[in-house]
Order: C-alpha cells, then structure tokens, then sequence
C-alpha cells in the first residue's frame, strides 16, 4: 500500500499542497482538479522528482526516499511533458530506459518487443520518433512506464492533446494495464475518470476535498442538477453548469440548491457537473 | 557500464563531429601548417637571417645530439666562413654589377653596401630609385643563399663561441660582460629556476645540439592544438545535459531506478569522452607533425638551450613531446567538467552558449598560457611567476617549479572537483 500522511509542499511562501493524507491500495485513482491546483506536484512527490516539505509518503510502511531504487523499481512513470529523443526509434528508445531501469539486456530486448506490440508500435519500431504523432508518442510513453513492470503506475496528464480516437485508444490501454497494480492518473479532463477509474481524488485550496468513488461523488449532487430551455423562468437561485443545443433551442443546465422542478427537469448530476460545481469560484 | 555507453554515445552526436573535424582540419591547414613548413625550410623566420640554417642540422648528423668543444673546434666554423667569404668573393668578382657600386668583395659589401640601402635613395630622382631597386634586388638574389649561410654560421658561432664559453670563461676582452646572466646570483630579479637551467648551459662541457627553437616550433604547434582540443570537448560534451533538461528528459532519468546516480554517470561519461578526445586530437596532430617533418630524428635529444627562451628544464624531446601531450589531454578533462556545470545550469542552448563563450575563452586563454613556450622561461605563466613586478611573483611563487604543469594539473582537479559538487547537490533538490 501506498500512503500519504500529512503532506505539505512550501514554494517559499506559496503552499502547493497542505496536510494531505491518502492511501492507495489497487485500482485506477484519478486526481482531478484544475490546473494549478497541485496534482502534478502530488506527482512528482510520488516519483520522488520533488521532496514534501513535510510529511511522509510510504510504501507499505517504509518511506520512499529511504527506500531510494528498491522503491523507484517498481515504479513506472509518464510525465505530463514527456521527453524523448528525436532521432531515437522506439525500440532504441525503449533500451535506453531500460538500462536506466537497471533491466538486464536480454529481460529488456524482450520486454521492448513486447511492450511495443501492447501499445500498437510494431508498425513503427525502428522509426525516428520525430515523426510520431501526439498519441504515437504517449504510446511510447506509457510503454517506457511498463518496462519494469511498475507495482505503482504513474501517469501525469496521459491524454492531454489527444484526439478523441487516441484518448479512447489510451485509456483502453490504461484499462488492460490497471489489473494488480495501483494506477495513479492526474487529469482535469472528466470524460477520462468517468471512464476509467474507480476512484476520484479531488483538491481544492490546495487542500484535499474529495477522495470517494464516482457513484458517491455524484450523489453528493443528487437532486440538485436540473435543465431547461427557459432559464429565465428559474425564480430561485442556481448555479449555470453547462448549455447546449437542442432541436435549435439552448438548454441550460444548473445546479439548484433548492426545488426547480417547477420550471426545470431534474437530471442525474454526473461528474463533470461535479467538478464545475466545486470550482465554481474560480478556486483551485 | 552499460549506461556510461549509452551517455558516451549520447555525447558522440556525429552532427557535431563533423563540425569538430572541420575546425580541426581549418586551423590545421590556417595555423599549424605553417609551423611544419617553418620546421622543414630550417628558417625560424622564412627571409630572416637569423637562424643556424641547415649547419645545426649537419653538425647533429656529424657529431649525435651533444656538441663537446673538440667537435666545435672540429667543425671550423671559422673555416667554413672563409670558404663562404670567399665564394661570395668569385660572385661578386663575376658579376659587373657589383662594381657598378663599388662592391669588389665580400667585405666591402658587408661594411659599404648591406647595410647603406637607405642612404642610397637619399636625393635620387625616380629613375634612379627604381634603377637602383632593380639592381639591388638582382644583387642581393645572385648571393642570396651563400649570404644566407654565412649570416647562420656566425649565428652558430655567436652561441656556441661568444655567448656560451665566454660566460664560462669570464667576461671578455673589453671588459664586457656577455651571456646569460646579467643579474647577480643572488638578485630578486631572476628566478632561481631560470639562474639553475642558465648555471648548467653555461657549466656544460657537452652542450645540447638540438635544432634551434626546435622546442618553440613544437610548443607553437602543440598550442593550436591544445586549442583546438578544448574547443572540440567544449563544442561536444556541453550540450548532453541541457539538451536532457530541455527536452524534460530529466524526469525520467531522475524517476528511474538509477534516479539522480544517473547524473553521475553523465558527468563521468563527459569526462572520459574529454580523455579519449584529448588523447585522440593529441595522437593524430603530433602524429602529423612527425610524419610532415623529420623531427623524429631529435627524439631522444635533449633540448635544453638559450636560444629563442631560456629553456629550464634539460628534458629530451621525447619527454617534452609527452609533457605537452598530457597538459593538453589534462586541460580538456578539465575542461568538460566545466562544461558539465554549465550545461546543468542552463534551461536551453542560448542560455549554454551565454556560458560557454565566455568559460571557452577564458579556457582557451588558459590553454594558451599554459602551452605556448612550455617549460621556458617566455611563457606567460611562468613569466608572471618568475618576473619581480609581475602581479602573481612573490619570493615563495618565484621558486615554484614548472606552475604552467601545476596550472595544466590543477584544471582537472578544479572540473571534476565542480562536477562532483553538482552530482552531489543534485540529491537533494526538487527537479523541476
């Protein structure tokens, strides 16, 4: 298990991250928050990239930075700017991390096979990376985070700049890769953690706010979440969530912390509803 | 091993390569081929007379690397002179030209016309001046190489002869003091390295038989190429790091099992590709020098003199070839470890290159100082060492022996002392 116990970051007098405690255990967590709200520096405290001004993260009750390699092998990581060079092809790519991985020649030309058929690269495995594509590339990142066969999966905004075919592609792909270990995804992109995780970790004012699954977080607005064609006819005081069109009319919806159905319908809230909601005085 | 493979192939980018081949092949043809041609035509300054010319060459062919005073007294250079004298005597006795003005031999071209060339043009009208040009080049030209010869004889004389016995024989017949030491022993002005190496040329009976400037020529040379090796482990181990951090490779290499060891790493491998650079640019440029010229042939003698410098230490060629070599590859160990600094500390290439034109020239400038005229009392380092007056003399530094190999030392130690600094301090901070 993995576990955070009050974990504080300080950038001088800015605080990133205040007095967060979380465990994870197995599954696919999701830190979902806008941008600026700390999910990255969360992450890289878990990747040992920046170091808690106070508090400890353990791994079944040994801190990480003690553990310093024995804790860095089993894990895998996909930073939100993924680096990689450009007249590398995937497959030399692949062998350069594994030998940063400290994987063996022969485990790392297998696994480098391997893992570049799971990802769809076979077509490509002895081409430059400088002609991929945003998802080809994200492909060759989620592989080089599978190389040692991480116990803990780190993915830093995995879907950020894909087209909507490559973010289905790779969240099928998160999906097949989550079974015994603990995925560990930061987005701000809701569409992804309805899809695939099953826990949704949420902060607000540097602070953590939310740590539940999916069907909880949303129930927190059960009964709330209405739409209308006619927002004007809302008497009481709401919250606008979203619009769109409909058969050429727009149709409003909102959250209403009092009785609506008299001039709206009420709807089942979903996530992104959720997360407008909690942000909705632009805090982060 | 793997990884420092890996890192070593990193820094072996062949774009820059090819660029590192191409300045090297430039400043070979542009600075360093002329100090082979100067080495071959035996002339120190082509044109000038004032060099031993192929004399030195044939007493080295007649007599070994050593000169003992029955091998000079064997060698009549006072008979030699004659010879010359007189055969520029049946030149000028040949050419009417001579008589035209009033040059009947070779003395009194000597005492009436060599030196008298702008008194000649004094009130002549253009005609005359270009009438007398004409024949002065023609005259000059007919006894050229003979004049050439006997100006080198009475060089070799005026070292050998004057120079080194009358010092050791005491001042001459005038009264005049000649030689080396104008100084008193114990005087504050002179070094007491430069009065030690003077003593022993002065004291010799055997004394060295070495091409004359032979040590000027090949530190000249060596100096371009330590030049030239520092720019090329600049130009090819500066950009590893920045080009990691710029392409945010860096979170990856840090969040891997080696995690920031990795950086170690790195810094060894640009160090090691500085030593195998270094090693290489010093193999192919001396090898080049030996194989364009015959140098070879003074390779085990030894070059201690007072020709161009005072050399201060009576080392063989051979060692001074070796020495040379060494402060060169230990200049660019040094030298890459402080371009890994820079590179660590810089976001981008323009940000490196900000850095690193200043830290190349002040590099290079080291390198200079410390190779140009090594192991003699002309170069710059130990000119400010051994010099009263000069900022860094004082009585304890004025003892130091050789502090251009100190210095050359030192570099490395200073590169890869900074290096392990920033290895170690990597530890401990956040990555961003």
């Amino acid at each position: 298990m993995l576990s955070l116990h009050n974990i504080t970051k300080n950038y001088g007098s800015f605080t990133a991250l205040a007095d967060v405690e979380l465990e994870f255990s197995g599954g696919v967590y999701a830190l979902l928050a806008p941008n600026g709200a700390g999910k990255t520096t969360l992450i890289k405290m878990l990747a040992t990239l920046i170091f808690p001004t106070k508090g400890e993260i353990l791994w079944n009750g040994d801190d990480i930075i003690k553990l310093d390699a024995t804790y860095r092998d089993i894990v895998g990581y996909l930073p939100q700017d993924f680096g990689y060079y450009k007249n590398h092809s995937p497959r030399e790519f692949l062998l350069y991390l594994s030998a940063l991985k400290c994987i063996d020649r022969a485990t790392a030309k297998h696994k480098t096979d391997e893992l570049i058929e799971v990802v769809g690269l076979s077509d490509v495995r002895d081409k430059k990376m400088k002609k991929f594509s945003g998802g080809m590339l994200q492909r060759v990142g989620i592989a080089q985070a599978m190389l040692n066969d991480p116990r803990i999966l780190i993915l830093d905004e995995p879907t950020a700049g894909l087209d909507p075919r490559e973010r289905v592609r790779f969240r099928n792909l998160i999906s097949s890769l989550s079974k015994d270990r603990i995925v560990i995804l930061s987005t701000h992109i809701v569409s992804d953690v309805e899809t695939i995780a099953g826990r949704v970790i949420m902060f607000k004012d540097h602070k953590l706010f939310a740590n539940d699954d999916l069907a909880a977080l949303c129930a927190t607005l059960a009964g709330k979440v209405y739409e209308t064609d006619d927002v004007a006819a809302v008497k009481t005081p709401y919250f606008a969530l979203t619009e769109h069109q409909d058969n050429g009319t727009t149709v409003t919806r909102f959250v209403g912390e009092t009785d609506c159905s008299a001039s709206a319908r009420s709807v089942s809230p979903n996530l992104e509803d959720v997360f407008l909601y909690i942000y909705r005085d632009g805090a982060v | 091993m793997r990884l420092l493979f890996n890192e070593l192939k990193k820094i072996a980018n062949p774009r820059i390569l090819l660029i590192v081949a191409v300045i090297g092949v430039l400043m070979f043809f542009a600075f360093m081929r002329p100090y082979v041609d100067s080495f071959n035509s035996n002339m120190r300054n082509p044109g000038s007379f004032n060099t031993y010319g192929d004399w030195q060459n044939e007493m080295f062919d007649l007599y070994g690397d050593t000169l003992s005073p029955e091998e000079l007294a064997d060698f009549d250079i006072p008979g030699r002179a004659a010879a010359l004298e007189a055969e520029i005597d049946a030149m000028i006795a040949a050419e009417p030209l001579f008589a035209d003005y009033g040059v009947h031999s070779f003395a009194e071209y000597q005492e009436d016309y060599y030196g008298n060339y702008s008194q000649r043009l004094e009130g002549a009208d253009e005609a005359e001046r270009d009438k007398f040009q004409s024949d002065d080049a023609a005259i000059r030209d007919l006894i050229y190489e003979s004049h050439r010869k006997w100006f080198a004889l009475r060089a070799l004389e005026n070292y050998y002869v004057y120079f080194l016995d009358y010092d050791r024989n005491g001042i001459d017949a005038d009264g005049g003091v000649l030689g080396m030491t104008l100084f008193p022993e114990d005087s504050s002005v002179y070094s007491p390295v430069i009065h030690r190496a003077e003593q022993l040329y002065i004291n010799t009976t055997e004394r060295n038989l070495t091409r004359y400037g032979l040590h000027e020529t090949f530190s000249d040379y060596a100096t371009f190429a330590g030049l030239f090796a520092v720019i090329a482990v600049l130009l090819l181990t500066s950009p590893l790091i920045v080009t990691d951090r710029h392409r945010k490779l860096h979170f990856l290499l840090y969040s891997s099992v080696k995690g920031r060891a990795v950086l170690k790493i790195q810094a060894a491998a640009c160090l090691l590709a500085a030593l195998l650079l270094g090693l290489l640019i010093v193999a192919v440029s001396y090898g080049a020098f030996f194989t364009l010229t015959d140098a070879g042939k003074y390779w085990s003698a030894h070059i201690g003199a007072f020709d161009l410098a005072v050399v201060l230490y009576d080392v063989t060629f051979r060692s001074y070839t070796l020495i040379l070599g060494a402060m060169t590859v230990s200049l660019c160990v040094g030298c890459a470890g402080i371009s890994f600094v820079l590179s660590r500390f810089s976001s981008n290439m323009v940000a490196l290159m900000l850095k690193a034109v200043p830290a190349g020239l002040a590099l290079g400038f080291t390198a200079w100082n410390t190779l140009d005229m090594a192991l003699t009392d002309q170069n710059m380092i130990c000119y400010g060492v051994y010099t009263a007056g000069s900022v860094f003399h004082s009585l304890f530094l004025r003892s130091i022996e050789a502090p251009e190999i100190i210095l050359a030392g030192l570099l490395p130690l200073i590169g890869i002392a900074a290096a392990s600094i920033v290895t170690h301090r990597e530890k401990r901070i956040d990555v961003q």
